[in-house]
């Protein structure tokens, strides 16, 4: 009688190591965090933390077990750690690219682990949550910089292009519009880099919700990039029209960020609306 | 330890009778292990004697051997392994042995040539006589590298890291004698493996390693290794030097002072070994240690010293621009370390340099080395000691921003 109860009791006790594995996972990404960046930064970043640790948490409830070294994934860990140790003995020579192959580092080290403990396929549904928890969140900065110019440049050109439909000259110096009497620079803080940031979150929530599987789901959260795009843009037309008509001190002050936040709405709206290029593929298992 | 029963360990492992199992496949290991280890045993005997981190580190190895002769015994309870003679998934791990080689030997770095040595060694056992006996034999494995010179620095690195990374504040590294307990800490814990090991074997869970498993042990060993050198990375500067003939400068007056005894022996080999103190009329003291040296071997990272003299490191990280250290643009590659000792306070920090560059590790003043070789190489160490901890710090603060800093150009 006792058997039956025993081998209950094991069980019950081997389904908890997964959540035991995910949690040690989340406690050394919330390590891997930069406090200026979690905290310091836009609200986003918290966000995206926080979405991946669920994620990861919720999937690893799922595994049921430890698959501990079981099958050939064996190697494919193996591989993971190598690449690991590879981009970790890269990292000194890598100049300004050196955070991200410490982390990358850090995320592939963790991913083989996952490889060994749980199988190949865990891993794969492990794998972008690792990712934007051990390395995307952490570089984030890097990103930005590196990112920051190009969107600009974008969003300067579109404007330019959108206004030269009207009446007046337009002329575009790097990311400097002039419009008639009228100069707009399109600066870092009008980059559209915090409506991405603030859009990837919704984003992904959105393509876990209405695709499975991580092409489908990859495919549509692309999007998210032009419908900022055209929401930055028509921001930066929004001003340089405002700017003209009502005068620079627009540009400035409570309008400014209003047109802000229409912007996200507008961004979000557009993401949204972009669905029925990507129709929800099947429930998402999730 | 008796023959018989180690034929009879023999026998149990390989489970193909005594004949598969001949003495010298017993023996192959250890005697390789020796012959490899030999050109690191006057450098090893050396230090257990000189060194306050590496004291006592004969115990080690003796528990170690005892361990690896006992293991024989042990065998016969272990069951038996079937099939090829050479267990393939030893393989890993001797070309990690292998690879440890090269590196120190690429980069003349003793402690590596002499783990590879027990590495190896490890290995071909592991080779000859199964995974299981291999697992067996992983305390005296342990053991071996915890008598090896340097390992006792590693352990008190680690342990400032640990506090670090777990973000304790007060956390401080164990003085010298301490970091004989951290060693003997971390020898239980072989023991206890091993025994947890051993009673597995008795009930028949000991399982061999699969290849595929040894190669993943093996793979994440080197990637720990590599994420380890990417938060360390060897770091490079100007070549800083104090300027030796001003002897006051600012609210500093210096004075040469002997070094001490323990000073004297851990840099018994260097060409100059001089110690200077400044200080202030207001009370502020100041001490420059100055080591210079043909050789890198006789260059030593002050934790050696300052943990023999009963300082209890809470910190020894690279030179940051957010120390504020006043040296201006011509900073040199530099660690900063504080220190605790009743209730002194300790600041400080050191460069290794050459004539070309300095660095504030020595992993890269050995890449110097083999960068421009033949060059004098040298130590400074500035720390001031105070009463609390900022203290301390302002007196090292004022001293690097008053003092004569002179950087020549390569």
């Amino acid at each position: 009688m006792s058997v039956p109860g025993h081998a209950e009791a094991v069980a019950g006790a081997a389904r908890w190591w997964p959540l035991a594995v995910g949690a040690l996972l989340v406690a050394a990404g919330l390590l891997a965090q930069r406090p200026s960046v979690l905290m310091g930064e836009p609200l986003a970043h918290l966000l995206l933390v926080g979405t991946a640790a669920l994620l990861l948490l919720h999937r690893l409830r799922q595994a049921g077990t430890l698959r501990w070294g079981q099958g050939d994934s064996v190697w494919l860990g193996v591989g993971l750690a190598l690449a690991a140790a590879v981009a970790g003995f890269a990292s000194p020579l890598a100049g300004a690219l050196r955070p991200v192959l410490l982390q990358g580092a850090l995320a592939l080290l963790l991913l083989s682990a996952v490889v060994v403990l749980f199988g190949a396929r865990m891993a794969g549904r492990l794998a972008a949550p690792i990712l934007v928890l051990f390395l995307f969140v952490p570089v984030l900065p890097l990103f930005e910089a590196a990112l920051s110019y190009p969107l600009r440049r974008l969003s300067a050109l579109l404007a330019a292009g959108l206004l030269s439909v009207g009446p007046g000259e337009v002329r575009l110096a790097g990311t400097e519009l002039s419009w008639g009497e009228l100069k707009v620079s399109v600066t870092s803080a009008c980059s559209g880099l915090t409506l991405l940031q603030n859009l990837l979150w919704v984003a992904w929530w959105t393509v876990l919700l209405r695709h499975a599987g991580f092409r489908p789901r990859f495919l549509h959260a692309l999007l998210a990039v032009p419908a900022v795009i055209i929401a930055n843009t028509l921001r930066v037309v929004a001003l340089a029209l405002g700017a003209a008509w009502f005068g620079e001190g627009i540009l400035t002050g409570t309008p400014h960020v209003v047109i802000g936040w229409v912007a996200v709405a507008l961004a979000a709206g557009l993401f949204l609306a972009m669905e029925q290029v990507f129709p929800a593929t099947a429930p998402a298992p999730d | 330890m008796s023959t018989r029963a180690g034929a009879e360990g023999a026998e149990g492992a390989v489970g193909a009778g005594p004949a598969a199992w001949p003495m010298a496949r017993v023996l192959a290991a250890p005697l390789l292990t020796l012959a490899l280890l030999a050109p690191s045993l006057p450098w090893i005997w050396r230090a257990w004697f000189s060194s306050p981190l590496d004291a006592w580190g004969w115990v080690f190895l003796l528990l170690g051997c005892l361990w690896w002769f006992l293991v024989l015994d042990l065998l016969s309870a272990v069951p038996s392994d079937a099939g090829s003679a050479v267990d393939h998934a030893g393989w890993p791990w001797l070309a990690l042995g292998v690879g440890v080689a090269v590196l120190g030997l690429a980069l003349d770095v003793r402690v590596a040539l002499a783990a590879a040595a027990l590495a190896c060694g490890w290995a071909v056992a592991w080779l000859l006589n199964g995974g299981r006996v291999a697992l067996l034999l992983l305390p005296a494995l342990l053991l071996g590298l915890l008598a090896l010179p340097t390992t006792g620095y590693l352990l008190q690195q680690g342990w400032i890291a640990l506090g670090g990374l777990l973000g304790l504040a007060g956390w401080s590294a164990p003085a010298g004698p301490g970091v004989l307990l951290l060693k003997a800490g971390v020898a239980l814990g072989a023991l206890a493996l091993g025994l947890l090991l051993a009673w597995l074997g008795r009930l028949g869970r000991l399982g061999a390693p699969r290849p595929a498993i040894t190669a993943y042990a093996v793979a994440v060993l080197v990637g720990a290794a590599g994420l380890v050198l990417a938060l360390n990375p060897p770091a490079f500067g100007p070549p800083v030097a104090l300027v030796e003939d001003e002897w006051a400068f600012g609210s500093w007056l210096g004075a040469e002072i002997p070094v001490s005894p323990a000073e004297q022996r851990l840099f018994a080999d260097s060409r100059r070994l001089s110690k200077r103190l400044y200080s202030t009329r207001d009370g502020r003291r100041v001490s420059v240690l100055l080591v210079e040296s043909d050789d890198v071997h006789a260059l030593h990272t002050p934790e050696y010293c300052l943990s023999g003299s009963g300082w209890r490191l809470s910190r020894d990280e690279a030179l940051r621009d957010a120390d504020g250290l006043g040296f201006g643009a011509e900073a040199p590659a530099a660690g900063v370390l504080t220190a605790a000792r009743g209730r002194q306070r300790l600041s400080g920090v050191y460069w290794f340099s050459s004539p070309q560059r300095s660095s504030g590790d020595l992993a890269g003043l050995r890449l110097q080395r083999r960068l421009t070789p033949g060059e004098r190489y040298s130590m400074t160490l500035v720390t001031a000691v105070g009463d609390a901890d900022a203290s301390a710090e302002q007196a090292l603060g004022d001293f690097v921003r008053e003092a004569p800093w002179t950087a020549p150009a390569p």
